[in-house]
């Protein structure tokens, strides 16, 4: 594998929640992360899946310290982000670039788009020439496929898909190494969401970025990942490379996750055997003991409701946290 | 096939707008039948859940304007009055949307909003619908729904509510169930359950379902007979294997190529629709689809295509033939 870019160990992020009145007391802990370890190589593409509520947009989040993780080290390139200064962890964000999933909410409705692309490059003071700052706002919208004519226009002006363009300029603006694209295709028409993985893909192979690729979408993220972790209730359950993906996955949630993908080919759906899981995902607040999949998985023994497992290698990279596979 | 439940014939719907008239449904027919699932499969703003809100009168008008025919078992339901379409809404023809939470009312129980329409169309009692309501929750899979009837929407998760939603929808034993993105804003595995939920809930009532949604996927999974709506107008129309197999329209090639398969072991750039869907207000007067199209001809941007039928069953709105794709 390359070189190593982002490291997390054990990242845990708890948001307390606290009694309503004077005394504010702290009542119970969403314990939205809790112990994820993940690498990215540079220039790799590591895809995040989960259902809602698994922590995945949260994880992405802490990495780059938007949310204060509460325990666990992030290493970017060397440096511990969490003991960064304000100044540093600005330049970190120089670095570290982050595309939201919604293109209506991201972007400010008064400023226009060519202002908000614009932005970061003002704030870390990268082009002092007005013209020059221009110059570049216009470079970008042509790299991501937009008219650099659109400069003056504003938000509500662009649908849905050139709005996610958008926030991809801007994330873009200041050449980072690193980008975490949380959900950037979940809020696209079917036809736009090919346009925009395309996009990704090729600026991917033209600035050598690193992604982290958050989404609930498991073959959009297949498609576009090197790498895929699949988390469940805060922790990672399997991470696995393109082929042991193919080859099949392990852990029992990922297996059933991949087969509640519906397949557009009727064949198939009417032939291949589907794995049903059981009632809702626990609550984060008081995640069952043991394996948090036990409640719901069918191969569930005793053990799985008493002994947390832990990610192991099965060979190859390919990583597991199930007693099954001891 | 025996009578349809459900022919829709020659639907067309536009709204009045500071730019002028935007068509957003065009002459748009079709036909469901007894137990059957027709899937209506199109991107924002291609007119599928207008066209539906349409059928049962939820539209404003104005600013809406509906024409057209939709016989419901032989009665006309777009030129029914309004106490007319009342008795028919949510009683022979029930609809769930897309989002569980704004569609029940957060400040009534589950159980009163189950017992509303049994109530209203059916003349229970209390008691009798309160136990219909409890026997419902039951049917669409909430454990212990004895205690669960009292309970308010906050209360319940997402998949919970569409649950209750699909409840609400079959209470009064419709024949025609109008699911509009039903699952789209649930999670995967929710929506693997809610589906097999559906398709058990129809072979026990012999129910017709139109399944509204934009994932092929779905459509995959579930339908029997497929539309494909583009701009407002229908593109292809088929039992559900030959819009897989043949994919004789382009956007419907389109559309099934430009979606990423799990399970492809090799990464494969995804062929994209360039552009943008049309809008409304300026439609092309050709095919609607032409300007993204890969295949256009001069005649395309000029003379809107006709449905012509190709093989029993399969409607096509195309001047081309698939051996003209040059792929």
């Amino acid at each position: 594998m390359t070189e190593t870019l982002l490291d997390v160990r054990d990242l845990r992020v708890h948001f307390p929640i606290y009694s309503t009145g004077i005394r504010r007391k702290e009542v119970a802990r969403v314990q939205a992360v809790d112990g994820v370890s993940l690498s990215i190589g540079a220039g790799e593409t590591v895809g995040l899946v989960g259902e809602s509520g698994c922590g995945k947009t949260t994880t992405g989040l802490a990495i780059l310290r938007l949310v204060e993780p509460t325990d666990g080290s992030v290493s970017f390139d060397g440096d511990e982000v969490g003991n960064l200064s304000k100044g540093e962890l600005r330049k970190l964000r120089k670095r570290a670039a982050m595309i939201f999933q919604d293109p209506f909410a991201s972007l400010d409705p008064r400023m226009s788009i060519g202002d908000s692309i614009s932005e970061p490059l003002l704030i870390h003071k990268l082009f002092p020439d007005r013209n020059d700052r221009i110059d570049r706002t216009c470079q970008l919208l042509e790299k991501v496929g937009l008219s650099p004519n659109y400069r003056d226009r504003f938000p509500h002006e662009f649908s849905g898909g050139q709005r996610q363009r958008v926030g991809i300029a801007r994330a873009l603006a200041t050449e980072p190494d690193f980008v975490v694209c949380d959900e950037p295709i979940a809020a696209l028409d079917v036809s736009i969401q090919a346009q925009v993985m395309n996009l990704l893909e090729d600026l991917q192979d033209e600035l050598g970025l690193t992604y982290l690729f958050i989404a609930h979408d498991l073959s959009a993220v297949q498609h576009l990942s090197d790498r895929v972790a699949v988390m469940y209730l805060g922790r990672i359950a399997e991470v696995a490379d393109r082929s042991q993906f193919s080859a099949g996955l392990k852990h029992p949630y990922a297996e059933s996750l991949l087969s509640a993908v519906p397949i557009p080919d009727p064949h198939l759906e009417r032939t291949r055997e589907r794995i049903l899981l059981e009632g809702d995902v626990a609550s984060p607040l008081d995640p069952p003991p043991g394996c948090r999949f036990h409640t719901r998985c069918p191969y569930a023994t005793e053990r799985c409701s008493n002994e947390e497992p832990s990610l192991r290698d099965l060979g190859g990279g390919h990583q597991v946290a199930c007693h099954l596979y001891d | 096939m025996s009578d349809p439940v459900l022919s829709v014939n020659e639907l067309t719907v536009s709204f009045g707008t500071r730019r002028g008239r935007a068509k957003v449904v065009n002459n748009f027919s079709y036909d469901v039948g007894e137990a059957e699932t027709l899937a209506i499969v199109g991107e924002s703003g291609s007119g599928k859940s207008v066209s539906s809100l349409a059928l049962l009168q939820l539209l404003p008008t104005p600013p809406a304007r509906v024409e057209g025919r939709a016989l419901f078992r032989g009665a006309d339901l777009i030129s029914m009055t309004k106490s007319e379409i009342r008795g028919v809404r949510g009683n022979r023809v029930a609809m769930i949307f897309q989002d569980p939470m704004t569609s029940l009312n957060p400040v009534r129980t589950i159980g009163f909003q189950l017992m509303e329409p049994l109530k209203i169309h059916m003349g229970m009692s209390d008691t009798a619908a309160r136990a219909r309501a409890i026997e419902l929750l039951d049917t669409v899979g909430i454990p212990s729904p004895g205690g669960r009837v009292d309970d308010y929407p906050h209360q319940f998760s997402g998949g919970m509510r569409q649950r209750v939603m699909i409840a609400m929808g079959i209470s009064c034993s419709p024949d025609l169930l109008i699911a509009d993105e039903a699952t789209t804003a649930l999670d995967v595995t929710t929506q693997a359950q809610i589906l097999d939920e559906i398709r058990r809930l129809q072979e026990e009532m012999g129910l017709a379902v139109i399944w509204i949604t934009h994932d092929l996927g779905v459509v995959a999974g579930i339908a029997d007979r497929v539309v494909v709506l583009y701009g407002g107008s229908m593109m292809e129309e088929s039992v559900i294997d030959q819009i897989f197999d043949e994919r004789r329209h382009p956007y419907t090639r389109a559309l099934l190529e430009s979606v990423p398969v799990s399970g492809g072991d090799r990464p494969h750039r995804l062929k994209a629709i360039q552009g943008l869907p049309p809008d409304p207000t300026r439609l092309p007067p050709g095919c609607p689809f032409a300007p993204r199209c890969r295949h256009a001809v001069e005649r395309c941007s000029n003379d809107a295509p006709r449905l012509r039928a190709p093989a029993e069953g399969h409607r096509v709105a195309c001047h081309l033939d698939p051996a003209d794709f040059h792929d």
